[in-house]
């Protein structure tokens, strides 16, 4: 340190100075840098910061410095340790000087270098130095400022250094104290390197000099207290070791460093952290310190087995251990750093080179995430948490999600409703074709269908199937002169339902006139034109709203004014007006126009449509279904696949309309969540609409799998189990929840009331009103057991309440009542402690609760109100085991 | 732009923790209803919500010896259960009750006792975790000293007995450890961890020599073999050579493979695709994956601290040197991007700088001037 002399420490009162101190020592001023005037010159700290010099004196002659805390001076008061011996007091800006101690000076009897000085941090009064060595004085001498100056005080200030002021206590004769600092665990005590080979702790409260500790290390420099804490931390050659001040004996921890560390610090505004500063390094080594605290009184209270590991703790000591990380701070090397007073983990760093940098020192933050899409994490001792604003910001589908199944998204009886909810395009359109395709396969217009809802390609079966459509040449209604190549064939017409088409212009009108009323002309107008009605689709275009499209209709005009010489220069217009058209639809349909009417007589030829099918903004049923009538067989076939596999590899949920629900729509579905990562509409579209066989696919039990864990860590039991329902309703049945089943004969008491088949809500019991009193297994009629409140057999009314038919627990506990509905009969069910498997009514157990937290069983001590956490609100009630074995865990609840 | 928003608004949410000292991990129960924390002031809190947004201090008690590292809820199907550990070479299993000596109006008082002390490690226990719920009440822990356990509690309803079922050794020091949350249970999916390594990079084996090079990867897959009976290492994620500070497997929504974040120097975000069973035959028994790096992100300096996946495993939110928390977000596939970054300002922490020290003694000198009256 004494090499170069170039030390930075922040003012310990003053939160916005510091002092450099090298060859001059100079006071800085830190200020935000919009708040520095613009001419002044400033040296840039951090990005946001700036310092300004203030003043500046020359430094020759001064071994040491250290700034006091007395909070009533207005500018840092330095103690300046001279190599003469002398001590003097300076503020480096001549200003307001309220205690008179600026130019105070001390003297030691015999001259010598004053290696170190300390202010009292606490009482501020208070100034140690340490001396080198004389044979006949003390090494650390300690004054009282104020005192000392009291009587020229009052005076005036003219006379301060006319009497030598005397050391209110001398410590360490003939020994050198390299280092002094006080100690922040006792008030008045220090702590300080003496003769190169100790740290010695002297109690000022204690009367002569003999030291109250003294430790023998290599790794005695520099020796430090933290600020509110017992251990000490030193340096040496070959790293740094933190002490015990209560017990100097050995260290606690080594510290060995690969350089030796020239300035160690306790960082003041967190706990257990050291700082060190390696010779010629460019980064700082954070020592987190981690102490397993001495626990022996624990001992005793813990159980057997971990007083044998905190045995074994002890026999491996020292317990303790320090995280080390080192963090470049800018660079170049280092000469010395000062941990801002107050500041979390601020520093201010200063390279060898003079160069100033403020450093933050990261704390390691924590995040973490909350089932309901909650973010918090925790830094610089508090929680954050993310506003909930960020999802108006960032659409995450996780928050997509549960917002649409808070709308029962997926639940709704008909498949078209969902559709509304999904608020997505491409998702409602999904779920429209569904409802679509349901409804083709219910009416009998497709058939054979392994799927319940097929898609384009099942119904398309390749040409190498032996199929073949009828190519037909359609007149144009309007264009008495022109015909048109058409495609038809029983499994065209199916597709083309499947599109939402039809065949033929019956079907096909109502169609355009939806798509009008939907608020697409263009759409409209294109599709009256591919079923051929050009007077229609000009109609369409004249009543859109938008005059734009009006003017578009002109370029219908012509080719519905059976051209003559002049359609060549309509073509051509055509050809460079259609990509500037802003609806794909209008571009579509001009395209057809241009392809389907060939310049010359009508002849036989293959009319190019390539040019609408590529029309990607299209939608896809439209394209499909385009295809379906203009395509011939292979064309077809192969624009389908070629579709297939784009939409495929593209994660496409339109791939959907062409596989339907089927084993390799279940393939494009997987790719759709994997790019989209909404699995919730994958479940839900396998538990509505896929089958027995596909609900057994590993895949699409993953789905279902993941989504009821979602519902259930948002608590949305209720669509879970509606989900439960309907996917047990298609086939893929789990396991219902618990039963109760007979002590004696092991069969279920519930199911022996055979129930009327209710398919959807299967699992639900039957209507209470339909159910016997059955106080007696309906198998073997030995009685079931006992109300453990009320006496009674289960199956019998509730005394006291409403005389509620009794339901025997029913196999729906991952039913929650709705209220108002199974509320009425609840009091008579039958619940029990899953401890001491006692149990009884549930409103007799309520009650008891309410008032005890024993069981109502005489002799039974188990607490079964107390055995569960506070917030799931029934508690738990006890009962006699009415089933042999604990009931099986549902499969369905909570899975 | 939605960033400053959101740092706006973010201002107003912050909850004083009352740790003494740093907080190293905060966890989420399975309902996002509860909140753990645990610190090196060796204290575990607890925090409910009140319903409105805020967060209650329901429970906050000394949990360990030494700083407590990680805290990690189990399912609530197995109650309300907690594990920590600690740097005092132990992890703990805890279990909320209510008292038992209180009864009427004092009925709703609970406290956490501790069922289980987990001592087999020599070392400090870096990271805890409980397994995912179909394998039944399982934990894992892992040390400085490199050993994987994994514990199981074969009767759930006692927390008691926590039996050591496995012990792997890694030779490696272990920092932080993830379950694969894969939900099936099929024999594609066996039971896997990743686990990753603090050890710093020996600066002489590196680059030397291939087969050096090879001790450098710092993550490795482990796979639960039912045959065997047994854990074994199937994988190591060469990409990864720096020292990791923690990593995550994403939740798997029905994705047909996993996503593992890795906080390193980096952000990365790994792609590992089971091989089906056909091609890893032809190939022999070494590859089982293929791992792909989709993105790495470097805008947290140089060290990332922690990393933790949403519930549907789409955004990832980051901590690191920079003092910021930063969200990644899929875009489309296989592309992920920055969303947002919410600064741990600076300036909040210097407003509730600490008051000074109280001072002793004070010599009240005349106020000449009291603008010259510096700070009070």
């Amino acid at each position: 340190m004494s090499g170069n002399k170039l030390d930075v420490l922040w003012s310990p009162i003053h939160h916005d100075k510091f002092i450099v101190w090298g060859q001059d020592i100079t006071l800085y001023d830190v200020a935000r840098l919009q708040d520095i005037e613009k001419k002044s010159t400033y040296t840039q700290l951090s990005s946001s910061r700036g310092a300004t010099v203030v003043a500046s004196q020359s430094a020759s002659g001064v071994r040491c410095v250290d700034i006091s805390s007395i909070v009533d001076h207005p500018d840092p008061l330095l103690a300046l340790g001279h190599a003469s011996g002398r001590v003097t007091l300076t503020s480096l800006k001549q200003t307001y000087d309220p205690l008179g101690l600026v130019g105070r000076e001390f003297v030691a009897r015999y001259p010598r270098p004053c290696i170190s000085v300390a202010w009292n941090r606490t009482e501020t009064n208070l100034l140690a130095a340490g001396m080198d060595k004389h044979r006949s004085d003390h090494c650390i001498l300690l004054w009282d400022v104020q005192s000392c100056g009291l009587d020229e005080f009052d005076e005036g200030l003219s006379h301060p250094v006319s009497e030598p002021a005397r050391p209110i206590a001398e410590l360490g004769m003939g020994e050198t104290a390299h280092s002094v600092s006080w100690c922040g665990f006792a008030p008045r005590t220090l702590v300080a390197s003496m003769n190169l080979k100790h740290i010695k702790i002297f109690d000022l409260r204690e009367s002569g000099d003999k030291a109250s500790g003294t430790a023998t290390h290599r790794q005695c420099l520099g020796a430090v207290c933290e600020a509110a804490g017992w251990r000490v931390a030193s340096r040496g050659d070959a790293g740094a070791c933190v002490w015990d001040a209560r017990a100097l004996a050995r260290p606690l921890l080594a510290l060995p460093t690969p350089r030796p560390p020239r300035r160690l610090l306790w960082c003041p505004t967190r706990r257990n952290l050291l700082i060190s500063l390696q010779r010629d390094s460019s980064t700082l080594r954070l020592h987190d310190i981690q102490q397993v605290q001495e626990s022996k009184l624990h001992q005793s209270m813990d159980s057997v087995t971990s007083a044998a590991a905190l045995e074994e703790a002890e026999a491996e000591a020292p317990a303790g251990g320090a995280l080390e990380r080192d963090v470049a701070v800018c660079g170049a090397p280092l000469a010395a750093f000062a941990c801002h007073p107050a500041h979390r983990a601020r520093l201010l760093v200063l390279s060898a080179a003079g160069a100033l940098c403020e450093y933050t020192v990261a704390e390691r933050v924590t995040p973490a995430w909350g089932a309901g899409g909650e973010l918090a994490w925790a830094g610089g001792g508090a929680l954050r948490r993310m506003p909930p604003a960020f999802y108006s910001h960032e659409r995450d589908i996780s928050h997509v999600m549960r917002a649409r199944a808070l709308t029962e998204y997926g639940l709704k009886p008909d498949l078209w409703q969902n559709a509304d909810l999904a608020e997505d395009e491409a998702l409602s359109g999904l779920w429209h074709f569904l409802a679509l395709s349901k409804s083709l396969v219910e009416d009998g217009c497709i058939r054979n269908s392994p799927w319940k809802h097929p898609g384009v390609r099942a119904v398309l079966r390749s040409p190498g199937e032996g199929y073949r459509s009828e190519a037909a040449a359609t007149l144009l209604p309007d264009l008495p002169s022109r015909k048109v190549t058409t495609y038809r064939s029983a499994e065209r017409t199916r597709a083309l339902q499947l599109c939402g088409w039809g065949w033929g212009w019956d079907s096909a009108g109502a169609g355009v006139e939806r798509a009008e009323a939907e608020g697409t002309p263009c759409r409209a107008a294109a599709l009256a034109a591919f079923h051929l009605r050009l007077r229609a689709a000009l109609d369409v275009l004249a009543r859109a709203r938008a005059p734009a499209l009006r003017v578009a209709a002109l370029a219908l005009a012509p080719c519905a004014g059976a051209g003559a010489a002049d359609e060549r220069l309509w073509r051509e217009a055509l050809a460079a007006a259609a990509p500037a058209l802003p609806d794909p639809y209008l571009r579509a349909l001009l395209h057809f126009l241009a392809a389907a009417l060939p310049p010359s007589a009508p002849q036989p030829h293959q009319p190019d449509y390539s040019a609408v099918l590529n029309e990607t903004e299209m939608r896809l049923e439209d394209r499909v279904a385009f295809a379906c009538i203009y395509l011939p067989d292979g064309a077809l076939h192969e624009y389908v696949s070629q579709l297939w596999s784009g939409l495929r590899a593209r994660g496409s949920l339109a791939a959907l309309l062409l596989s339907g629900v089927s084993a390799e729509g279940v393939g494009a579905l997987q790719c759709w969540l994997e790019r989209s990562g909404d699995v919730q509409s994958a479940a839900l579209l396998a538990a509505r609409c896929a089958g027995p066989e596909l609900l057994r696919d590993e895949r699409v039990r993953g789905w279902l799998a993941a989504y009821r864990a979602l519902l259930d860590a948002w608590r949305l039991w209720w669509a879970r189990c509606l989900l439960d329902t309907w996917a047990a309703a298609g086939g893929g049945g789990e396991g219902a929840g618990a039963g109760v089943a007979c002590t004696y004969c092991g069969k279920p008491v519930a199911a022996a009331a055979t129930a009327r088949p209710r398919p959807a809500f299967a699992r639900l019991p039957p209507p209470a009103a339909k159910m016997k009193q059955i106080s007696s297994c309906p198998n073997c009629r030995k009685p079931l057991p006992r109300c453990g409140v009320c006496s009674l057999h289960l199956g019998t009314a509730v005394a006291g309440g409403p005389p509620a038919p009794p339901a025997p627990p029913p196999p729906a506990p991952a039913l929650p009542p709705a209220p108002g509905v199974a509320g009425a009969h609840f009091d008579g069910w039958f619940s029990w402690c899953v401890a001491c498997r006692h149990g009884g009514h549930a409103a007799h157990l309520l009650q008891w609760f309410s008032e005890h937290t024993e069981c109502p069983v005489s002799s039974c001590t188990c607490r079964c109100s107390a055995l569960d956490p506070p917030d799931p609100p029934p508690a738990p009630a006890p009962n006699d085991p009415p089933a042999p074995a604990p009931p099986a865990l549902p499969a369905a609840d909570k899975s | 732009m939605g960033e400053l928003a959101t740092n706006n608004i973010f201002e107003s949410q912050t909850i004083v923790a009352d740790h003494k000292d740093l907080i190293h991990d905060v966890a989420y129960d399975f309902y996002g209803e509860r909140m753990a924390t645990c610190s090196s002031d060796q204290y575990v809190k607890v925090w409910d919500t009140d319903g409105q947004g805020g967060w209650r201090l329901t429970a906050s008690w000394k949990a360990h010896h030494g700083s407590v590292w990680k805290v990690t809820w189990a399912h609530p199907e197995f109650g309300q259960v907690l594990a920590t550990c600690s740097f005092d070479r132990t992890a703990a299993i805890w279990e909320e009750v209510g008292d038992t000596t209180a009864s009427g109006s004092e009925k709703g008082l609970r406290t956490w006792v501790k069922r289980s002390n987990l001592v087999d490690s020599r070392t400090s226990v870096t990271d805890v975790k409980f397994g995912p719920k179909h394998l039944g009440l399982l934990l894992v822990t892992c040390s400085a000293d490199g050993i994987i356990r994994i514990y199981e509690a074969p009767d759930v309803m006692n927390l008691a007995q926590w039996t050591l079922q496995h012990e792997i050794p890694t030779k490696v020091s272990i920092s932080c450890l993830s379950w694969n949350p894969s939900l099936s249970r099929s024999n594609s999916n066996p039971p896997m961890l990743a686990v990753g390594s603090d050890e710093p990079n020996n600066v002489n084996a590196t680059g030397t020599q291939s087969d050096k090079v090879a001790n450098n990867e710092k993550v490795f897959i482990y796979e639960y073999s039912e045959s065997s009976r047994r854990w074994t290492r199937t994988e190591c994620l060469s990409s990864v050579v720096e020292p990791v500070n923690d990593l995550a497997f994403a939740p798997n929504l029905g994705r047909s493979f996993h996503l593992l974040a890795v906080a390193t120097k980096d952000v990365r975000i790994i792609k590992i695709e089971p091989l089906p069973e056909s091609s890893s035959a032809t190939n022999g028994s070494a590859v089982r994956f293929k791992t792909e790096v989709l993105a790495a992100f470097e805008q947290h300096n140089s060290c990332v601290w922690r990393v933790a996946w949403n519930v549907t495993g789409t955004l990832l939110a980051s901590s690191g040197d920079d003092c910021c928390v930063r969200l990644w977000k899929m875009q489309y596939m296989n592309q992920w991007k920055g969303v947002a970054v919410f600064k741990n300002d600076a300036a909040s922490s210097e407003s509730t700088a600490p008051a000074r020290a109280h001072t002793t003694y004070t010599r009240l000198a005349a106020m000449a001037n009291p603008a010259h009256m510096p700070y009070h």
